[in-house]
């Protein structure tokens, strides 16, 4: 079977369509965004093969250097057309790029996993940890700074080109350690920013409700 | 192997391990003062200015992950474009959206009464550019056109962090707030600039000077956010 990318990604999403006009408003959204992230995982990967066969790099520094720019920007990219044509509430935009990330790597996790035939279930969990945490966090910061950027159009785009620096950052930091199997460490910095976020959602407000 | 050889080899050897502890400072500054400033700005009805100088710390602390975790893996940093310009150009991009996107037109609204401040801050701006003019030579021409790039949007930064640093109160109060941090962040803006070529000609004094300047500007951007932020509430 060439390209199981597509076969994977008709059957999951498809499935998610069909159900969507059964949903309610918010649910709806959400799981149109999780099958958009899987969208956004078939172009970059489209776009990633273009990169790699026309600039001839190695896999090594092509997925510690280039894949992260282009993944985060394709990712994004739903976001920014929610944030523009639909809704600039922070919630919303944390919703459905939460969902994009997740979305995304549901489908790059399917794809490792099935063409790897040496995978063992320890390895797929490892996986849906690291690249499922590692996927919702990055894309769950550029949407959650578009909300902050997004509320003015004088910084929307030096505020967004910015976080999408931000996010590719972090995203290569992440590839650098998973590539020279160091899954603990990737894991342990997605942890560190996932239990920062969960301060700041949770904390920070509670402390706030105390003092009031 | 010869004891000048293996003498050589402890040199560079001890060389690449203060390059990592240095970068491993940068880190926990960088860290330290981002989880301080957001804990400072969050949640606070207060400029976005704040929010963008601390997300600029972040950016700048990803870079430096990004670096420590390159170098302990890989031993060096890829030859031409590596994903370290893209946190530098965030980074700046960060700083100059403070300024511009946030301040700029509430206090100037493009008259003649402020044009000596807008002339007088022309000069800022240049200095950026002759860091790379002095530095273009000393490496490959590919890596300097990189850091240029990177460096861009701190050209721009220079220029509002300087106008906003003499600019006259006008009875906005949020203009003495923001002094502090504009001038910390003129002075990062330079230092970061160094650092990139720094980062890449292995001159360790060079390296190990702005580093630290770097770490110690780091500390006075959070810190001047901190009292910027007080100011503002009174």
């Amino acid at each position: 079977m060439e390209n199981i990318i597509y076969y994977i990604f008709f059957c999951i999403s498809i499935p998610l369509c069909l159900m969507l006009a059964l949903l309610e408003k918010k649910s709806r959204l959400l799981i149109f965004y999780v099958a958009t992230g899987m969208v956004t995982c078939i172009i970059s990967a489209e776009i990633n093969t273009f990169l790699k066969e026309s600039l001839s790099l190695t896999v090594t520094y092509f997925v510690t250097n280039i894949s992260p720019v282009t993944e985060e920007i394709i990712k994004l990219v739903p976001v920014l057309i929610h944030a523009m044509f639909v809704s600039r509430k922070r919630d919303e935009l944390i919703g459905v790029s939460i969902a994009v990330g997740v979305g995304f790597s549901v489908l790059e996790n399917i794809v490792y996993i099935t063409a790897d035939a040496k995978a063992l279930l320890g390895d797929a969990v490892l996986r849906g940890f690291t690249g499922g945490l590692g996927h919702g966090l990055f894309t769950l910061i550029s949407g959650y700074g578009l909300s902050f950027a997004g509320s003015k159009k004088r910084y929307f785009l030096p505020g967004t080109v910015a976080l999408i620096n931000t996010s590719a950052v972090m995203h290569s930091v992440h590839n650098t350690l998973v590539m020279k199997n160091h899954y603990i460490s990737a894991l342990a910095i997605l942890v560190l920013i996932y239990v920062f976020i969960l301060y700041l959602r949770y904390g920070v407000s509670t402390n706030k409700e105390k003092t009031v | 192997m010869c004891p000048l050889a293996l003498r050589a080899r402890a040199f560079v050897f001890n060389m690449f391990n203060l390059k990592i502890g240095l970068i491993l400072l940068l880190l926990v500054v960088g860290a330290v003062c981002f989880v301080y400033g957001v804990k400072i700005i969050y949640g606070k009805k207060i400029s976005p200015y704040f929010y963008f100088i601390v997300a600029a710390v972040g950016c700048f602390t990803m870079g430096k992950l990004y670096e420590l975790v390159t170098y302990c893996l890989m031993g060096v940093l890829p030859n031409g474009f590596n994903i370290g310009y893209l946190s530098c150009f965030g980074c700046m991009l960060f700083l100059f959206t403070a300024n511009y996107g946030t301040v700029a037109t509430f206090i100037d609204d493009g008259g003649l009464e402020f044009a000596k401040y807008r002339l007088l801050s022309l000069p800022a701006p240049f200095i950026v550019p002759i860091i790379h003019v002095s530095f273009y030579h000393i490496i490959p021409i590919k890596n300097s056109i990189f850091i240029l790039l990177a460096t861009v949007p701190g050209i721009f930064a220079a220029y509002y962090h300087f106008k906003h640093i003499i600019f006259p109160d006008m009875g906005f109060p949020f203009v003495k707030a923001i002094k502090g941090c504009n001038f910390v962040s003129l002075f990062f803006i330079y230092a970061y600039t160094v650092y990139m070529y720094a980062n890449i000609t292995d001159n360790i004094l060079l390296y190990l000077f702005t580093s630290v300047i770097l770490a110690g500007l780091t500390v006075g951007l959070v810190k001047s956010c901190k009292k910027g932020e007080e100011l503002w509430k009174t």
